[in-house]
């Protein structure tokens, strides 16, 4: 059960370039805690049984669920950054006017 | 600081950000939701109203503004005095301090993604009997959800009047600026 905790906090940092270990450790921390206790009953759980512990926890399935998408959302918008559709639209134009309401 | 927010409910209202909007792009923006809640929650919505994100700093830095701002650097190390004019230019995006065609979001606590605007110009309408197709990705808490729907319904809103030509504002400064006047 360990190296399936370590292995699931090692995907979450490669998930999430630039934060330490600790930090993951912490945001993972409650379903890692949770999916040990429930480990320890149901020994002969299939390893997806992991995953699942997340989905029981909305938060920390929100989280992971958005750790999984994270690489996608930064990669999509480096496309959409470089994409005929948004350089058209954008390209040389003006911000337009301001309204000042401060 | 943080604008955005986990949605825990997978409930689509003001303020969502969704993804699998059929923009018809390649590849295409995720969107926040600018419909009325109480439509949404009261079925009077046939239509939802959405927004698209858009990558902030390739979209402020195509801009004219940002192009005048950088036009006589040939360094990309600025100095002092340059770098506080090129942060006066950002603050009042990064703040919404105005009210422009865009609105600041920083989505980056609760998922990877550079930092947003919400264009308000890239508008799409999808029916509502299609927003089981699109997916819930977190949402924009109050009060930044309503403020920006007033800076959305004020930019949406404005309307072009005429200025006075130049004789006549000269007249007007003359007359405002009295006792004072130019040497």
């Amino acid at each position: 059960m360990e190296s399936t905790i370590n292995t699931n906090i090692d995907i979450c940092i490669d998930e999430y370039p630039g934060k330490s270990k600790t930090n993951v450790v912490k945001r993972t921390g409650t379903a890692v805690v949770f999916s040990s206790l429930m480990a320890l009953s149901f020994a002969n759980e299939t390893p997806e049984y992991f995953t699942s512990i997340f989905e029981t926890n909305t938060f920390e399935y929100v989280a992971n669920k958005h750790a999984v998408q994270k690489l996608s959302f930064r990669e999509r918008y480096k496309q959409i950054s470089k994409s005929d559709w948004f350089i058209n639209s954008y390209k040389d134009m003006s911000i337009g006017e301001i309204i000042n309401v401060d | 600081m943080s604008w955005l927010v986990p949605e825990e409910e997978s409930k689509i209202t003001q303020g969502t950000i969704l993804d699998n909007i059929p923009w018809g792009l390649d590849p295409s923006p995720l969107g926040v939701v600018l419909s009325n809640p109480c439509d949404l929650e009261w079925g009077k919505a046939s239509y939802i109203l959405i927004a698209s994100l858009v990558p902030a700093r390739e979209t402020i830095q195509l801009t004219k503004e940002f192009q005048q701002q950088v036009q006589n650097l040939k360094e990309k190390v600025v100095s002092p005095n340059k770098w506080d004019k090129l942060s006066k230019f950002f603050k009042p995006f990064i703040n919404n301090q105005n009210i422009t065609r865009y609105f600041f979001v920083d989505p980056t606590k609760v998922f990877d993604a550079p930092l947003f605007f919400v264009d308000f110009q890239h508008l799409f309408t999808l029916p509502f009997s299609k927003v089981t197709e699109l997916e819930v990705i977190a949402k924009l808490p109050s009060p930044h959800r309503e403020k920006m729907i007033v800076h959305f319904s004020s930019y949406i809103s404005r309307i072009g009047v005429d200025r006075e030509d130049q004789e006549e504002t000269k007249i007007f400064i003359n007359h405002l600026a009295e006792p004072y006047r130019q040497l």
